[in-house]
């Protein structure tokens, strides 16, 4: 133990760079989340009421049919839709997460002996195995955050809109300071929520927990050694900025090339003085196609590095961290 | 006999807590440069204000504009070397701090004196390849410009503001130990820039390590001041002034505290990663010399 954290990134981002499957998990998520997110477009447009779309005669009907069909009924199917839509897609990300970190973890035990590398190593049904088995815990542990987030904000920011209301806008001059303390007390609790149960989704999977004993665990963990998860979480959440800096690189490359194929005139003033519009919305015609264009290759490339670097990089980082450090491997 | 970055960071905090004096070349060097600037800006505004007073109107003549700018030109240059001399003393201070455990306001004369020729002929060297590179980067877009090529030009344009943006970020991080090398391994400019880059090629996953813990430091403090700003502010209009009040306190102790111990961090972590001794060998009549001892500090809870 004389390296500490940094032996674990050292030899983290080698089992990374030995096991590039892991990103396997994360790139069936985004898969399987986006054929979810084209279904509820899908069914969403299929529950509206159709004579909105399709009623073009008559723009008054069509809203007075819409204001009769946007009916309470309707309201609570569209919000029950997407309830449903979100607890499904963080069921499948639990279950995607789940087998990610299994498979980080049956990589880090190859990588430290040579010889299991060769008996079971097979990506797929380790992703199954250990997503299946742990995921509901993981899904649990998910939902649990994340009513506490939900609970926070509406005490932080519901409690002053309600006082506000009650005293009939009296509260006017404290309001935006109550606010400004909500948010800053959010951000500071989001943090100190990410901080005690970073570990917590690691302790579920890899030491094979209920999501209680896992939240124990993680909260333990950080009261025991604040400062090691505080500087591995500051050194895993830069990196990953540095590494997102990649995309605003690829974006103005991919930016350069395609400005070569705009027809650009010699002169751009020569247009507007001649009032030679034809031309003049051509080039901006030509000159969105490049910045959609642009925009399209930075989404894929963020897509792209989010997918095969940076969450394989951090699972096997946070992974690492956690069966040197807690279970002490 | 390499620390851990760990290691590192408690033993420098340890160091600062038992020399606060660290900080005062950081506040003096603060408050210099503060009162440069200020008589740059009284000097600039009475330059103006005379010539705006010449009868026939406002006008700027040449010989005026040629002051203004030497002035200006002379006062970066006072700020670049004022700092040159206070980062070379503290981190000189921070030397003897990790070596003997106590350092005096003597250090500070001494290094600075000593060492701020260096740092700042390698700050002014720095700034040269920086403009070189920018000239050598606007050069291909000038000429496609001037040859009529405009898209060629708007794209080289593009191309040449990420390859900037880009070898802005490598050195801002490959450069970081170049100071430290200066001082502490005692090198000219172009020695201590060449080692520097060594330093960091060689031990690249310490030095973004340590720069990402004092970005997490500075941002978690960020955060906390948010909130006791934020708390004050709920008073109305008092707490405002209040926050100014705040704000300077913050600024002072960011000074006078983040800084000196970040800087030993990085003298820490230079002088062990190059086997510059941490500690001077106990004379027989020095016997109880404050050693830090790195040994004993991995003996912390790493496990539940």
């Amino acid at each position: 133990m004389a390296e500490g954290l940094e032996d674990i990134l050292r030899k983290g981002f080698y089992v990374w760079k030995g096991n590039l499957s892991i990103a396997l998990p994360f790139l069936l998520n985004k898969i399987v989340s986006f054929i979810l997110i084209i279904g509820l477009v899908v069914s969403l447009f299929s529950l509206l009421p159709i004579p909105l779309i399709s009623d073009l005669h008559g723009v008054k009907e069509s809203l007075r049919n819409a204001s009769e069909l946007i009916a309470p009924a309707s309201i609570v199917i569209i919000l029950l839709v997407f309830t449903v839509f979100l607890f499904l897609m963080m069921l499948i990300s639990s279950f995607f997460e789940a087998g990610a970190i299994g498979m980080a973890k049956k990589a880090i035990e190859a990588a430290a002996s040579p010889i299991s590398r060769v008996v079971t190593y097979s990506p797929f049904t380790d992703m199954m195995d250990y997503g299946s088995r742990r995921f509901f815990d993981l899904f649990l542990f998910r939902l649990i955050i994340s009513a506490a987030v939900l609970i926070l904000v509406c005490l932080l920011f519901g409690a002053p809109i309600l006082i506000n209301i009650a005293l009939s806008e009296r509260f006017e001059m404290f309001f935006r300071g109550f606010i400004n303390l909500g948010a800053s007390l959010l951000s500071l609790s989001m943090v100190a929520l990410t901080l005690f149960f970073v570990v917590t989704p690691y302790a579920i999977v890899i030491g094979d927990l209920g999501v209680i004993d896992g939240l124990r665990r993680g909260y333990k963990f950080f009261m025991g050694n604040k400062f090691l998860v505080f500087i591995f979480w500051f050194f895993v959440r830069y990196a990953v900025e540095l590494i997102s800096y990649a995309v605003t690189f690829i974006g103005m490359l991919s930016l350069s090339v395609a400005l070569l194929f705009v027809h650009m005139p010699a002169d751009i003033l020569y247009l507007l003085r001649f009032n030679d519009y034809s031309s003049l919305m051509t080039l901006l015609a030509e000159l969105s196609v490049v910045f959609i264009a642009t925009i399209l290759v930075a989404v894929l490339a963020s897509l792209a590095i989010s997918i095969f670097i940076i969450s394989p990089l951090t699972t096997v980082w946070w992974s690492m961290f956690y069966m040197k450090l807690v279970e002490g491997k | 006999m390499t620390e851990s970055i760990e290691d590192i960071i408690k033993a420098g905090y340890r160091t600062w807590r038992d020399n606060i004096i660290l900080g005062i070349p950081f506040l003096l060097s603060g408050i210099i440069n503060v009162v440069i600037i200020v008589a740059l800006v009284f000097f600039l505004i009475f330059v103006v204000g005379y010539s705006a007073m010449s009868p026939n109107g406002f006008n700027m003549s040449t010989p005026m504009l040629l002051v203004m700018g030497l002035a200006t030109t002379a006062a970066i240059f006072l700020m670049l070397l004022v700092g040159s001399f206070f980062e070379a003393g503290a981190i000189g201070m921070a030397k003897k701090a990790i070596r003997t455990g106590s350092t005096s306001f003597n250090d500070m004369l001494a290094y600075g004196g000593k060492k701020f020729l260096s740092l700042f002929f390698a700050s002014i060297l720095i700034s040269l390849i920086v403009f070189f590179v920018i000239v050598l980067l606007l050069i291909p877009v000038v000429a496609a410009f001037i040859s009529g090529l405009i898209n060629v030009g708007l794209s080289l344009s593009v191309l040449s503001l990420a390859l900037l943006m880009l070898f802005d970020t490598a050195l801002s991080i490959i450069l970081i130990p170049v100071s430290y090398t200066i001082i502490v391994s005692d090198l000219g400019a172009i020695e201590g820039i060449r080692r520097g880059c060594r330093f960091f090629m060689k031990n690249k996953l310490s030095v973004l390590f340590l720069l990402f813990v004092t970005k997490g430091v500075m941002w978690a403090c960020g955060l906390i001041i948010n909130l006791i700003t934020s708390l004050i502010g709920v008073i109305p209009i008092i707490g405002a002034v209040i926050n100014w009040g705040v704000y300077l306190l913050y600024a002072i102790s960011i000074v006078m505290v983040l800084v000196p111990v970040f800087t030993v961090w990085w003298t820490r972590l230079y002088m062990d990663r190059t086997d510059t001794k941490l500690w001077e060998e106990p004379i027989e009549s020095y016997p109880r010399a404050p050693v830090p001892e790195p040994e004993t500090l991995t003996q912390e809870s790493f496990y539940i």
